[in-house]
């Protein structure tokens, strides 16, 4: 009986003492998971927004391009400062191309 | 009898207890899972609407003109705020106003918000700041173009479209809007995961113009340069490819508005005598006169139901063809009187005069053309010299485009393609013709005369070295509070390029220019001037292999001495009647005559004050598109657009008139609740 009641309360407290050591586990695995996973939403939130910047500065940096290389901009300048004009019809040099490049260029 | 001791008391109990809860737990799981995992949901996960990125508008050559950039709004709570001298740093670096900053640093004030959006790399310190509320927006970026921004218009607050293409193309360049669901950390902040992208959004269609930025640039620097020259308000430039009715560029320019709408399509005017040439072809084409047809033009002065007709260049007769060179008011006036007054009017109708083209454009004019039984005695002759009608640059571009490609009245484009997200191609414009107007044989003859008119008639400052151009100016007085103003005039210039083989119609007018006012003289330069740098430029669409055929000769261009107008008056003359010839005329250097208004102009024709019965094209609105947007929003831009709104119970913020229709500003809108 002593033995068989000693077994009893020694077995209890093992399940007792196993059952809360895989509650620890699986609460640790829990919210080191939740806190892997909120690490990871923050980074993907960082790179989305990264992302967001360079791709408004690659827009903003083309439109840039674009403006500055338009005859309106560009024109002025190359006028003023390079004393150079738009040449009148007799100045310019039309170059038939030949129908094999006509061709290949379509 | 059973013992019961304490612990098995306690025992019972804690099993009662447990098994309570497993009763709950099992209720809550299995019974209300789904009521409380909908809670738990709701209280983790918040739903997120997702703007679709508006389309991109492109050149005819690919080059973006307007696209969708992300910016940062910035709202400053000065009361939270912790270190202010930091934060006044930050904004002086950003380049905010001194203003704006004393207003930051009171911190009376509980909310700032800085007007100017910014670049989200410029304000990632200045976002991280305590009291910084930084907000993505999305917003249009355009090339530096005022004339492109003419064309595409604008887009408002929360990307709602305002005017001109965007508002036009709403439907295509708005795309469709997105969900998703975020997770809610424990202080609020959210988390976007593309495993919880629900329905993704749908960017906008991308539209390719027919408009070429290079040839747009080179129209908006020539009209600019034109208008301080010649100390004018303003002028429109129309470039229109004839053979398929695409418009190349629309340059408008106004004094004291730096962007504006393109009012080569909204602002009609009087074309003056450049309505000669189109009543030359019909009377040709009817055959009521040949072009070497003589006709008494009594030395300049003719008179007409009480109203008294001038020329510039007085002749006693004129052959068609010169009353065209030398826009004879009393010639062309003559001639006409061979039609009637219903073919007169439908001759004007067939060129589309009185009606818009049918461009895509929002608050495209009419013009003006009033019905043969409001016509009064004088209007007859009026007409001919280009009064008591009133036309957009783009309707008469149309109808010169007629003349430059054998007769088809075309109807203009502006859109040339539209892809959609995936990058399928939705539409492609086809060119369509709306009628025949003229024969190939009579445009030909036409364009023969046209050429005269610029080698040795009124526009010979339009004249290109080595290649054939034919045009006609015009000049015509302007009104100024519903009377023809002292010294205000329009001078206008028509160029069709090459004269043969045409690949342009060049339309240039200029509103009332300070020191030269003839056609002649103060448009057709301009119009040579872009003319020639279109020829220089490589990425202007005209065909090179064409034009280097029509090359007519490499002469250094030279200042042809005037020609004496009894010279070319006699060239070709055939006489027809018994009329004696007239003294020789004196060597003049040539101008284009400009056509008197009517008498009573003023009062029965005046763009201020226009008839009854033609809607006053200033006061024509859009209907703004609202469906999708929330009511207050939908309100606010049909308010903003100048009309009255009722509501009308429930629906999907349908309006009546449909989101585009063309209304008078103060129209009551009918506007389903969304």
């Amino acid at each position: 009986m002593r033995s068989g009641g000693g077994w009893g309360i020694a077995s209890r407290g093992r399940l007792i003492a196993t059952t809360l050591l895989i509650f620890l586990v699986v609460a640790t695995s829990v919210v080191w998971r939740r806190t892997r996973g909120m690490a990871a939403a923050r980074s993907l939130q960082t790179l989305a927004s990264s992302r967001a910047e360079l791709e408004s500065r690659r827009l903003q940096l083309e439109s840039d391009i674009v403006t500055l290389a338009s005859r309106g901009k560009l024109g002025v300048r190359v006028e003023s400062r390079l004393g150079l004009h738009v040449p009148n019809d007799s100045q310019v040099i039309l170059l038939p191309l030949p129908a094999a490049a006509t061709r290949r260029g379509r | 009898m059973v013992r019961v001791n304490r612990l098995s008391v306690l025992h019972v109990a804690l099993a009662l207890f447990a098994l309570a809860l497993t009763a709950r737990a099992a209720k809550v799981q299995l019974l209300d899972g789904k009521i409380w995992g909908r809670a738990a949901e709701k209280q983790h996960l918040a739903q997120t609407s997702l703007d679709a990125p508006r389309g991109e508008i492109r050149d005819a050559a690919g080059v973006p003109l307007v696209r969708s950039q992300e910016r940062v709004r910035i709202a400053i709570a000065p009361p939270e705020v912790r270190d202010m001298r930091e934060l006044t740093r930050a904004l002086s670096r950003l380049g905010v106003g001194r203003s704006v900053i004393r207003r930051v640093s009171d911190r009376k004030h509980k909310w700032v918000e800085l007007s100017e959006t910014f670049q989200p790399s410029d304000v990632v310190v200045l976002a991280r700041m305590p009291g910084v509320h930084a907000r993505s927006v999305s917003e249009r970026l355009y090339v530096a173009s005022d004339g492109v921004r003419r064309i595409v218009g604008r887009t408002g607050s929360g990307g709602v479209a305002v005017d001109g293409l965007e508002l036009a193309l709403d439907s295509l360049l708005r795309g469709v809007r997105g969900r998703t669901a975020a997770f809610r950390g424990a202080n609020g902040e959210r988390y976007e995961s593309p495993d919880l992208l629900t329905e993704p959004p749908r960017a906008g269609s991308t539209v390719t113009l027919t408009i070429h930025l290079a040839l747009q640039d080179i129209c908006d620097r020539a009209l600019a340069e034109a208008a301080a020259h010649l100390g004018a308000e303003g002028g429109d430039i129309v470039v229109l490819d004839p053979r398929d009715g695409e418009v190349r560029c629309l340059a408008s320019r106004r004094a004291g508005s730096r962007v504006g709408a393109a009012t080569a399509v909204t602002e009609p005017f009087e074309p003056g005598s450049t309505l000669k040439p189109l009543y030359a072809g019909a009377l040709v084409e009817r055959g009521l006169a040949r072009v070497d047809e003589m006709i008494e033009t009594f030395d300049g002065r003719y008179t007409v139901a009480g109203r008294t007709i001038n020329d510039v260049h007085k002749a006693e007769r004129l052959s068609l063809a010169d009353v065209i060179r030398f826009s004879s008011n009393v010639g062309i006036a003559r001639f006409s009187e061979r039609l009637t007054d219903r073919e007169q009017y439908e001759l004007l109708r067939d060129y589309g005069f009185g009606t818009p083209t049918g461009m895509t454009y929002p608050s495209e004019a009419a013009g003006t053309l009033r019905e043969v039984r409001k016509w009064t005695a004088q209007s007859h002759a009026s007409l001919a010299i280009g009064y008591e009608i009133s036309v957009t640059p783009l309707q008469l571009a149309v109808a010169y485009g007629a003349i430059a490609n054998g007769g088809r009245l075309m109807q203009p484009a502006i859109v040339k393609s539209v892809q959609d997200a995936d990058g399928r191609t939705i539409y492609t414009h086809s060119p369509r013709v709306v009628r025949q107007v003229l024969t190939p044989e009579t445009c030909a003859t036409l364009r023969r005369i046209l050429q005269s008119v610029v080698d040795s008639g009124t526009a010979t400052d339009a004249e290109l070295a080595t290649f054939n151009l034919a045009g006609k100016s015009g000049t015509a007085r302007r009104t100024s509070g519903g009377r023809y103003g002292q010294g205000m005039y329009t001078s206008t210039f028509i160029g069709i390029f090459p004269g043969d083989d045409p690949q342009y119609v060049v339309l240039v007018k200029i509103d009332n220019p300070a020191k030269t006012y003839y056609g002649g003289k103060a448009a057709a330069p301009v119009a040579r001037n872009v003319i020639e740098a279109a020829i220089a430029s490589r990425s202007v669409n005209l065909d090179g292999r064409t034009l280097a055929a029509q090359k007519i000769r490499s002469a250094p261009r030279f200042d042809p001495a005037p020609v004496p107008l009894e010279q070319v008056v006699d060239a070709g003359a055939v006489v027809e009647d018994s009329a004696p010839r007239g003294p020789a005329l004196p060597p003049v250097s040539l101008v284009d005559t400009m056509p008197e208004p009517p008498l009573r102009g003023p009062i029965r024709f005046d763009l201020g004050r226009p008839l009854r019965d033609v809607p006053r094209t200033d006061s024509l609105v859009s209907v703004p598109p609202v469906a999708g947007l929330p009511l207050r929003v939908a309100v606010r831009e049909l308010h903003r657009a100048g009309l009255k709104v009722v509501l009308a119970g429930s629906g999907d913020g349908a309006t009546q008139p449909a989101a585009g229709a063309q209304v008078r500003s103060g129209t009551v809108v009918r506007l389903w609740r969304p």
